[in-house]
């Protein structure tokens, strides 16, 4: 019954020498993996860098890494001050989007970091329009991304560029007739106020660009011009950020958690 | 250790232990390897490449129906050592007492050379005992904690975390028992290498049981003197 290993023939005893040192090495091996994930691994593994990306090392190794991390419960404008506030955001506020319940927090994290004519002013084709990231202070064009995820001191600014000259679009040629407007808003009717609101609007599309229409391959926003590094721009383009998007438009959970939405039928979303 | 083919062999573990066995190493075996997937190395994961979120898909459903194969054979586990008569054998033969620890200390006073021999011990050693009770501990919390991750919707995020961390914890020190303990004695050790086969028939042979159950050999060897002195007997009053 228990063969005695001595008594083989060589060939067979050689045979399973070999496969039970190999399988002596396997489980060693993931032993020590054990022990290696346990005690040593970094807990969390951003994916910036990864071995064939010589570029991102090099990166990296200059110090002008882009960190990864989440921007989930900071306040942005808490954090960097109210000074260089939209003038948008003095009639819609500092949380402008609150008309879909499900993606208004998404929306209202980009408006910290992107200007509301990136997406609100929907470009003809016959436009020239550069998306470039500017200090929300000096206006300087920033050269690369330092800083939390959004927190660069900068916003994504559309610029129109007409002979070779960009201007910023997000910077009203009607300023002055708008902060007059601020200033007699009181004392307007409904039917003057709408009247002064068509003037001030008449930039504005009246379909925005959706999510999915920069988080795509060759969608508007060219990541990799906006100083991403490549492999956040892939993640930006087709990775969870993409991937999330999809999912969450055929997503059901927001209407499980309200079902007064059942009976208003699919909500007011941007692009519908 | 050497075993002549004719050899005397007593009865290790019955059909039923070793389909229980066989249950338990397969869907544990499954459970160490769907569930370290999800602590894999970047670089190998980028391998699957494309087919990777349908490789995790099943890596999901394969964890959750080993998960439950394995409570099932611990649940019948706990009633077979209740009620049926082997199972309570099994049991009483596993519990802990006194001469557990005077093994333990005369068997490292012989791995140390202090001691000539090997103490003669029980049918299952003090090792064997301490490696039956963790599973029992490394199970329930396993269990529990798996259930709570599997109805997350039902707990909040600190007791998740919880969980998380006990079923982490447990299946690494799970692991690393199984192969630093369990695949040692009974693969690498040169008593039985390369395979205790008692696994597979059941069987123990006269000089390995002499020499690791050595006080379990001389009840063995009373019972069936016993038992044939009864039958010899029962002949008799039948002639």
């Amino acid at each position: 019954m228990h063969d005695h290993h001595s008594d083989m023939h060589p060939l067979k005893r050689l045979l399973i020498d070999i496969l039970m040192s190999s399988l002596f090495i396997m489980l060693a091996g993931f032993a020590l993996w054990l022990l290696w994930i346990t005690f040593f691994r970094a807990t969390f593994d951003t994916g910036l860098v990864t071995a064939n990306e010589q570029t991102e090392l090099e990166r990296i190794a200059t110090g002008a890494g882009v960190s990864n991390e989440h921007f989930h419960n900071v306040d942005q404008a808490v954090l960097e001050g109210a000074e260089s506030l939209s003038l948008c955001l003095k009639c819609h506020g500092n949380y402008p989007h609150s008309k879909a319940p499900d993606v208004r927090a998404f929306l209202n994290a980009h408006a910290f970091f992107t200007a509301c004519e990136a997406c609100h002013i929907r470009p003809l084709d016959s436009d020239n329009i550069a998306y470039r990231w500017l200090n929300k202070k000096t206006g300087a064009e920033l050269s690369k991304l330092e800083g939390k995820p959004g927190s660069y001191g900068a916003m994504i600014v559309p610029i129109k560029i007409v002979e070779g000259v960009g201007q910023r679009l997000d910077e009203s040629t009607d300023r002055a007739f708008i902060e007059e407007y601020l200033g007699l808003r009181a004392v307007f009717n409904a039917d003057q106020q709408a009247e002064a609101k068509v003037r001030i609007h008449k930039e504005i599309s009246q379909k925005p660009i959706f999510c999915d229409e920069c988080h795509k391959k060759s969608g508007v926003l060219n990541f990799r011009s906006l100083l991403y590094p490549p492999a956040v721009a892939n993640r930006l383009e087709t990775g969870e950020v993409a991937s999330m998007i999809t999912k969450y438009s055929e997503f059901y959970l927001p209407t499980m958690f309200d079902p007064a939405s059942k009976v208003r039928g699919r909500r007011n979303r941007p692009q519908e | 250790m050497s075993h002549g083919k004719n050899e005397r062999m007593f009865v290790r573990l019955t059909k039923s232990q070793r389909i229980q066995h066989v249950i338990l190493f397969v869907s544990t075996g499954l459970l160490i390897l769907t569930g370290f997937m999800l602590m894999g190395e970047r670089w190998v994961i980028d391998m699957f490449g494309s087919a990777g979120n349908e490789i995790f898909y099943w890596r999901g459903i394969v964890h959750r129906i080993a998960g439950v194969a394995v409570t099932l054979v611990c649940l019948y586990h706990l009633g077979y050592v209740v009620v049926q008569e082997e199972g309570r054998s099994w049991i009483k033969d596993m519990l802990p007492r006194l001469s557990d620890a005077t093994h333990a200390s005369q068997n490292v006073s012989y791995m140390l050379g202090f001691r000539e021999a090997r103490p003669k011990m029980e049918r299952f050693t003090y090792i064997e005992k301490v490696e039956y009770f963790s599973v029992y501990f490394g199970m329930f919390i396993v269990i529990v904690t798996g259930t709570m991750m599997w109805t997350e919707q039902y707990w909040p995020k600190f007791w998740l975390d919880v969980a998380d961390a006990f079923h982490l914890g447990e299946a690494t020190l799970a692991a690393l028992a199984i192969i630093i303990g369990h695949i040692f004695s009974v693969h690498y050790n040169p008593h039985v290498y390369p395979m205790n086969k008692a696994f597979i028939d059941g069987k123990i042979s006269e000089s390995m049981m002499k020499e690791e159950h050595g006080l379990w050999y001389e009840r063995e060897l009373e019972r069936l003197a016993a038992e044939e002195a009864e039958a010899a007997s029962e002949g008799n009053n039948n002639a």
